[in-house]
């Protein structure tokens, strides 16, 4: 939660240990006190470099001069260490323009009348703050709904490194369920795919409102061994949630989550994309160096072997690291 | 006369009581019945409040159960949801049926396990906008359903369908489901109808069985309670037979021990009175067989004893000798009656000196006593005789240093086979030969012999004897009223009470049988009756005439019985005559003779409220000395004194002194035997008080109604001289 005391002086503060601390190379427990700041400036200067965006061009330096915003949904401390990752390699001030301090309007009118060249939207609600700006190429990350008209991360990792890890933590994961609303079709098919690919039979249900996700999956549960617990707003209520992860718990349903609140409830895995690789893959986009791709790194919490596990995965080397167990 | 009352069934009487056991039982059983109630109603009420909240947690979740089941209804109806629908409610009995709504009211769905459900009315517009209302406040606005029971026990339940969806863009980033902003749409509405009937069946089957058992346990524990009850009774039950044994006149019983505190200190207070009653019994009994002053038997005890050693006795071996005292009247009236007490204290115990163990020795009363000697001759019974006379004339007695004649005469009679079956009749003979030797010289023995003169006295002594038992058996005796008027206004206020004994046609005045009655030991007897009936008919006649009063007549022998007193104010007070309704008179000879005895009782009575008159006085010896220490209230002038009185000057002096002196002494005065006018007149003149005689009015059967009306003589006020 960002402190109205803290001011200037701790975005100085802060941004110091940024540059001093480096880059960020290995995970750490989730710090829950560290806000966000709504602006800061970069006072250490960047070195300038082309880099390629991919498209064959040049790239042209889009830094010198030229605003670049950073736009977050909310002061989550996840963002806070994708952005320090962010600024030690992105070698250019920008400033951050944070939505749970000010409204997505003024958001829009602000970067309208900047202008910025590229801007970072993280977080769907930021997503749609930044987006349809002419002139401003918007470069996401942390949204899950298909985003077809801008560059941008995953917010899920790929199915296969989630599978890969799932079925080697978990050998007997034979049955997979995953439920979604209508706009789910394409992440419904991805994971048929990787289910496919891996010898796992996939349960899959499509419903339209909360109530029949729980119906879904309460007539699933003796079907499967696992559950992909896709975060599709439109389907899951509060309520819902914690019936279907109860439901499971009791019924020894394995669950695989996206979202810190299921996995707080009881679910059994939660991943996410490694806020570092995310930080270097936007750098990249920003820098339109073209090595930009799918961050297959992910960071998990796993319950699978009766401890709560933090750990990094890396799915070239597929050696998960040990990270903090507790 | 004596009215028995109406006896009624003692047995009925005995089943109207009440019984302890049956009291604490009644109790018990109200109070436990009272409890019980209570307990099995508030059982039924708190058990229905549980069973109600729980159904009603029950109804909560099925609705919520319901809403999820039916959600697919209002998006995309499949087969597969109305199977699971199917599937839930055939598990549930209590669900009747479930009824699902659009949003615009429309029954879009009904579903029942049983073939014909009881349905509640549709819902209405107005329950569709609360239940979406409560929808839209949520937990805030309490509960999101509504309850319906006014068809209990089928119940219904309603509450609108939802959908909620998740419209805050945080959840890949929030850490609880608090930070999840959700928004709820209502897509339709949902009834369920619930048959409670079922749980009520149970309820009140489990209430009944268990009260049924509560019921039997209680009289279960009721008839062990009974037990135990009749158990701690029992000691008080079995007191029954002790006390009625005693209030039959048999004290040797033992009262039962008991446990129990209460119980035992009643026991010990009964054991208490017992002993009590029975030293009280002892003493009477003392007192009713053995002389107080002198320590030998009574009469009735001496024959009591006579009569059971008669029967083993031998005709011709057993004597009685009766013992009668030469002059003890002139020392009683020379030395006083504490002097003739000694003597007879002496004399007794002389007597007592030749006493052996299988003889017997008694107080006739007065100055006799009698002397059984078993298994004697005649001859040894004249020696013994002769003996005794040599004893009691060679050793005086002594009395404040002063020698008194112990000398007496002595009757032999030896036993007899008519005697030996009627004791009566050998004491007669005795007697007979006593006064035989008294009539010849004193101081002698005679031997009774059987010829015509002593049979026939021995007879007619018998046969008074005979009358004088049946007349008090039957009430052949007969008060008769002789008025005694107040010369100063001339109203009859009190009567002489005179009893005579009425044989058929034939009625014997008392100095015919009196003398018998002493003989024979009945005087008490009929003093008894006297004062009894003269009680009662003086209640009677105080009904109608309020100050009334009788004179009644006691002899001699009357205060030779101690409890005399206490009979007459026992009696007085049982039929309501107040003491100082009743005067008694008694001789002079009585009252000097018995004086030690009658005294403390003739005071005891007055402190009660009666009075006393001095009966014939005049013709005793040392009448004035006694006249001064008796508290009498009245002084009879002897009729001898009065019948010639308007003639005899010397009677006339004699009268008119003792009128004097009981003026001054502050006692009143009645003449007796006035019989004409002039003697009327002289006694009046006089100054006499009262005046009793035939001229006054003639002893008759019934008292006369309204004496204050009737004036025999007419009264000249004027002629009255003092």
């Amino acid at each position: 939660m960002y402190r109205p005391g803290l001011g200037c002086a701790g975005c100085a503060a802060i941004v110091s240990a940024l540059l001093a601390a480096g880059c960020a190379t290995s995970p750490v427990p989730r710090q829950a006190s560290d806000p966000v700041p709504d602006q800061t400036e970069a006072v250490v200067p960047v070195a300038t470099a082309d880099v390629p965006d991919g498209t064959g061009q040049q790239p042209t330096p889009r830094f010198a001069g030229a605003p670049m915003f950073v736009v977050v949904d909310d002061d989550r401390d996840r963002d806070l260490e994708l952005l320090r990752v962010f600024s030690a390699r992105l070698g250019r001030p920008y400033r951050i323009l944070n939505l749970a301090h000010r409204s997505a309007g003024s958001v829009s009118i602000r970067l309208a009348r900047e202008a910025p060249v590229d801007v970072i939207a993280l977080g769907p609600s930021a997503l749609a703050a930044a987006g349809g700006i002419p002139g401003v190429r918007v470069v996401h990350a942390g949204v899950f709904d298909d985003v077809r008209d801008s560059p941008g991360v995953d917010a899920l990792p790929p199915f296969d490194v989630q599978l890969d890890y799932w079925t080697h933590q978990n050998p007997d994961l034979k049955r997979v369920g995953v439920i979604g609303g209508p706009l789910m079709g394409r992440r419904m098919e991805d994971l048929a795919a990787a289910c496919r690919a891996r010898g796992l039979v996939l349960e899959a249900r499509t419903v339209d409102s909360d109530q029949e996700t729980l119906l879904a999956f309460r007539s699933m549960v003796p079907k499967i061994d696992g559950f992909v617990f896709l975060p599709d707003e439109r389907v899951l209520s509060p309520s819902v949630i914690q019936r279907v992860v109860d439901h499971g718990r009791s019924n020894n349903v394995q669950m695989l989550v996206y979202s810190p609140v299921m996995f707080n409830l009881g679910a059994t895995l939660y991943v996410q994309p490694d806020p570092v690789s995310v930080a270097r893959t936007l750098v990249a986009l920003v820098n339109r160096d073209g090595t930009a791709g799918a961050v297959r790194e992910m960071r998990v919490r796993s319950r699978l072997s009766g401890k709560l596990i933090l750990s990094s995965v890396d799915p070239d080397a597929f050696d998960a690291h040990a990270g903090v167990g507790y | 006369m004596h009215s028995t009352p109406m006896q009624g069934s003692a047995t009925d009487m005995e089943k109207s009581k009440r019984t302890i056991v049956r009291e604490i039982l009644v109790s018990q059983l109200a109070y436990a019945l009272a409890v019980g109630l209570i307990a099995i109603g508030c059982v039924w009420w708190v058990s229905n409040w549980v069973v109600r909240d729980n159904l009603e947690d029950w109804a909560v979740r099925w609705v919520g159960e319901m809403e999820s089941l039916g959600a697919g209804f209002f998006v995309n109806p499949a087969d597969e949801r109305f199977l699971e629908l199917q599937t839930y409610l055939s598990r549930f009995d209590e669900i009747e049926y479930v009824r699902y709504y659009g949003l615009d009211g429309r029954v879009i769905y009904v579903e029942s396990a049983a073939g014909e459900p009881r349905l509640y009315p549709e819902l209405d517009a107005g329950t569709f906008a609360a239940l979406e209302k409560a929808s839209a406040e949520g937990a805030a606005g309490g509960p999101r359903y509504r309850m319906d029971v006014d068809r209990d026990p089928l119940v219904r339940i309603s509450q609108a369908v939802t959908r909620e969806s998740i419209v805050s863009a945080n959840l890949f980033s929030a850490e609880t489901l608090s930070e999840l902003e959700g928004a709820t749409t209502v897509v339709g509405f949902v009834e369920l109808g619930l048959d409670y009937s079922g749980y009520d069946r149970d309820l009140m089957t489990g209430i009944s069985t268990g009260s049924g058992f509560v019921m039997l346990a209680f009289l279960t524990l009721m008839l062990a309670g009974r037990l135990a009850i009749r158990q701690a009774v029992q000691p008080l039950a079995d007191m029954q037979q002790p006390l009625e044994s005693i209030a039959r006149g048999n004290l040797d019983v033992k009262i039962p021990t008991s446990r129990y505190r209460e119980i035992s200190a009643i026991g010990e207070a009964l054991e208490t009175a017992l002993d009590s009653i029975r030293e009280r019994d002892r003493h009477l009994l003392k007192l009713a067989n053995f002389d107080p002053l002198t320590g030998l038997a009574t009469r009735h005890h001496f024959i009591e004893q006579l009569t059971a050693r008669l029967a083993g006795a031998t005709p011709g071996y057993g004597a009685l000798l009766f013992v009668d005292m030469d002059q003890f009247k002139h020392v009683n009236d020379t030395y006083g009656h504490q002097a003739g007490d000694q003597a007879l204290v002496q004399v007794g115990a002389r007597l007592r000196q030749h006493v052996r163990r299988d003889d017997l020795l008694g107080r006739f009363g007065g100055d006799e006593f009698v002397l059984f000697i078993p298994d004697i001759s005649a001859s040894d019974a004249d020696a013994m005789a002769d003996k005794l006379l040599r004893e009691m004339g060679e050793f005086p007695l002594v009395y404040d240093d002063v020698s008194l004649s112990a000398n007496c005469s002595l009757g032999i009679a030896m036993v007899e086979e008519t005697s030996r079956l009627n004791p009566e009749e050998l004491i007669s003979q005795a007697d007979v030969a006593c006064r035989l030797a008294k009539s010849t010289g004193r101081n002698r023995a005679c031997r009774y012999q059987p010829d015509e003169k002593h049979i026939e006295t021995i007879k007619s002594d018998v046969e008074w004897q005979g009358k004088l038992k049946r007349a008090l058996k039957e009430d052949l005796f007969e008060l008769h009223y002789q008025p005694i008027q107040n010369l100063a206004d001339g109203v009859i206020r009190h009567y002489e009470v005179l009893v005579r004994l009425r044989e058929g046609e034939m009625v014997y005045l008392p100095d015919q049988f009196l003398p018998a009655a002493v003989r024979f030991g009945l005087m008490r007897d009929i003093d008894h009756w006297v004062l009894e009936h003269a009680f009662a008919e003086l209640a009677a006649l105080r009904r109608t005439t309020p100050n009334v009063r009788f004179a009644i007549n006691l002899g001699g022998s009357a205060f030779i019985d101690t409890t005399l007193a206490s009979f007459v104010l026992g009696r007085l007070k049982a039929h309501g005559v107040p003491p100082d309704a009743a005067i008694f008179e008694i001789t002079e000879q009585v009252a000097v003779g018995s004086f030690s005895e009658a005294v403390p009782q003739i005071r005891e009575l007055r402190a009660a409220g009666c009075e006393f008159a001095v009966d014939d006085f005049g013709t005793g010896y040392s009448s004035l000395s006694y006249l001064k220490r008796l508290p009498v209230q009245y002084i009879k002038i002897d009729g001898s004194f009065v019948r010639r009185l308007s003639v005899s000057k010397v009677d006339q002096t004699i009268v008119r002194a003792i009128a004097d002196i009981a003026r001054i002494m502050g006692k009143e005065t009645i003449a007796e035997f006035v019989g004409d006018t002039a003697t009327l007149e002289v006694i009046r003149e006089i100054g006499i008080d009262y005046a009793q005689g035939y001229l006054i009015g003639e002893p008759r059967r019934v008292p006369q109604a309204n004496p204050e009306q009737e004036r025999v003589v007419p009264i000249d006020r004027a002629r009255r001289v003092r």
